[in-house]
């Protein structure tokens, strides 16, 4: 079970699949860490 | 929503239009972006901390317990039959058995490979006298003025007498009178293997004969039938269970995907060996076919061994072809180079008696250089006519390339020097690779192949190999067989026996490639 509001039961997932979703959600991560903006460059917009 | 990587993939869309619709112009803007960022960030990693751990424990629930092989006893065992080959060798001599070919290719070929030291080499010499009871002193070389003067201050250093530094001044000084030295110190331990040559021979037979009291093999051929079971008993162990094929997807020896039954490669192995009607899903049937593949990679590894040697018996065959059939003995030969070594030596030795007597004549220092020159040059000569005379006691039209593998692995010296000159080598650790190369493949007493193949005729191995299998219902013909296509082959045969051992065991390829990839990922996150 995840600790986390979502309840799933990674049992269900094939072996294929539990891969595939650990890296759809590493991959996620990056994107999402990539996405962040820098607050002092926006500075001169302000 | 079915399951949690439907969520993700769903959520993931979600989020992601989420966040390109949030206004990022000002720096309060930003400010909840990031937040928002930071917010998924955090929900994610746990999402993946929970995936993490679920993994590793499948892993550890998946793996494939190692099977425990001990190598040491049956590596012990070649150890002991392999010094039986060299003691019960009826091909070559004493003089081989001892090793001195071995010492005198290195020393012979001391400017050509630019050995840091020759005293090593010098110590080498002097130990296998040692071994066979002999004690060497300053006496023993006298081959010439110069011969003398380096190892009467060698000899001294050894027994602790001088210093290295007082040797280094000694060599200094004679090199550049004399730089043919380390050839000249080479044929006087030429001379002194041939002058001691019954002791090295009786020394021989007092180790053949513990050696068979030991070990209760007496002949040459009982001796390469017992190292044939031992190499076979080898292969056995060598053989991969479940765990080796684990171990070897992880250490991504194979790609593992290449096995998932969607994959194309996986689909053309099987169509490339076996006809449509084979049914794949008979464990007995495919249990026969995988031992005849097991037997043809083994084939097919002996067939590379080959390739890989091939350029010496191409020249060995270039060298014997014509006298195979009008073979005369050249024990004349051998005769006159004898004399004529005889003789310079006696010539040799007035010139020296001369100079030790205080001589002053300088003609006489550079007529014994001379001499020693053309010395050397006749006992490279009788080493030459010396291996042609073993080739010609058992040289024959039918000779197998199996006979020839015999002779130069009975004669290191011709070994090395047939490398040299057909690889074109300069570098001695390439020549030494190049041998090891030949030894692993020319000792294998389980090689099949080599052992019916006439060396002086042409001989088409793919199409021996393809028409043995054919026989076997093995789809494969010589074309298939060209060096580039090998590898390709060995990988396909492997493909196919993996699998089948793998489906006789509690293991799966899926499971494997879920070992392979959740190990990827423990590596990546200990990375991070």
């Amino acid at each position: 079970m995840l600790n986390d509001k979502v309840d799933f039961d990674l049992s269900l997932l094939s072996l294929e699949e539990l891969i595939e979703v650990f890296n759809d959600i590493d991959s996620f991560i990056q994107y999402l860490l990539d996405s962040k903006i820098e607050v002092e460059k926006e500075d001169e917009n302000e | 929503m079915n399951n949690f990587l439907d969520f993700i993939s769903n959520d993931v869309e979600v989020k992601k239009t989420f966040l390109s619709s949030l206004p990022t112009k000002t720096k309060t803007n930003i400010k909840k972006y990031n937040s928002s960022i930071d917010e998924f960030v955090n929900k994610y990693t746990s999402y993946r901390e929970s995936v993490f751990n679920y993994i590793k424990a499948k892993k550890r629930a998946l793996s494939v317990p190692e099977v425990k092989k001990d190598f040491d006893s049956v590596n012990k065992k070649i150890e002991i039959l392999e010094k039986g080959r060299n003691i019960l060798n009826p091909l070559n001599t004493s003089y081989e058995k001892m090793g001195f070919d071995n010492l005198l290719y290195r020393m012979s070929n001391y400017y050509v490979f630019n050995f840091d030291s020759i005293d090593n080499l010098i110590n080498e010499f002097i130990d296998k006298f040692v071994s066979a009871g002999i004690k060497l002193d300053s006496k023993n070389f006298k081959y010439n003025y110069y011969v003398h003067k380096y190892m009467d201050v060698f000899l001294k250093v050894r027994k602790g007498e001088k210093t290295q530094d007082d040797l280094n001044v000694t060599f200094e000084e004679i090199y550049w009178v004399n730089p043919d030295i380390i050839s000249h110190i080479e044929i006087n331990f030429r001379k002194l293997i041939k002058k001691n040559m019954r002791k090295f021979d009786s020394y021989i037979s007092k180790i053949k004969k513990e050696y068979v009291k030991e070990n209760g093999i007496s002949t040459y051929s009982a001796c390469i039938e017992k190292l044939k079971s031992a190499y076979l008993e080898k292969e056995k162990l060598n053989n991969e269970d479940v765990s080796d094929i684990v171990e070897k997807a992880v250490n991504k020896e194979f790609d593992i995907s290449q096995y998932l039954e969607s994959s194309k490669f996986r689909k053309s192995a099987y169509s490339s060996f076996l006809s449509e009607n084979v049914d794949i899903n008979d464990k007995e049937n495919m249990k026969t076919i995988c031992s005849i593949l097991n037997k043809l990679y083994f084939n097919l590894e002996e067939y590379e061994g080959y390739l890989s040697i091939l350029p010496i018996i191409d020249s060995f065959k270039e060298e014997y072809e014509d006298i195979k059939d009008k073979k005369n003995s050249n024990s004349s030969e051998l005769k006159n180079i004898q004399t004529s070594i005889k003789k310079e030596e006696a010539s040799l030795t007035i010139i020296n008696f001369k100079i030790s007597r205080g001589n002053k004549d300088k003609n006489l220092k550079m007529e014994s250089i001379n001499i020693t020159k053309r010395l050397r040059d006749l006992y490279r000569k009788y080493d030459d006519e010396f291996f042609k005379s073993r080739v010609l006691s058992v040289l024959n039209s039918n000779m197998t390339v199996s006979d020839v593998l015999e002779l130069f692995l009975s004669f290191d010296y011709f070994k090395k020097i047939t490398i040299q000159k057909v690889y074109e080598l300069n570098d001695y650790n390439e020549v030494i690779k190049q041998s090891n190369i030949y030894d692993e493949f020319a000792k294998n007493p389980t090689n099949l192949i080599v052992k019916g193949l006439p060396v002086f005729e042409d001989n088409n191995i793919p199409r021996i190999i393809a028409n043995k299998y054919k026989l076997n219902n093995i789809l494969i013909n010589e074309d298939d067989l060209t060096p580039d296509n090998l590898d390709a082959l060995k990988n396909k045969i492997s493909l196919i026996t993996r699998i089948n051992k793998i489906n006789e065991s509690d293991t799966t390829v899926e499971k494997i490639w879920f070992i392979v990839n959740a190990n990827k990922i423990i590596e990546k996150m200990k990375a991070n």
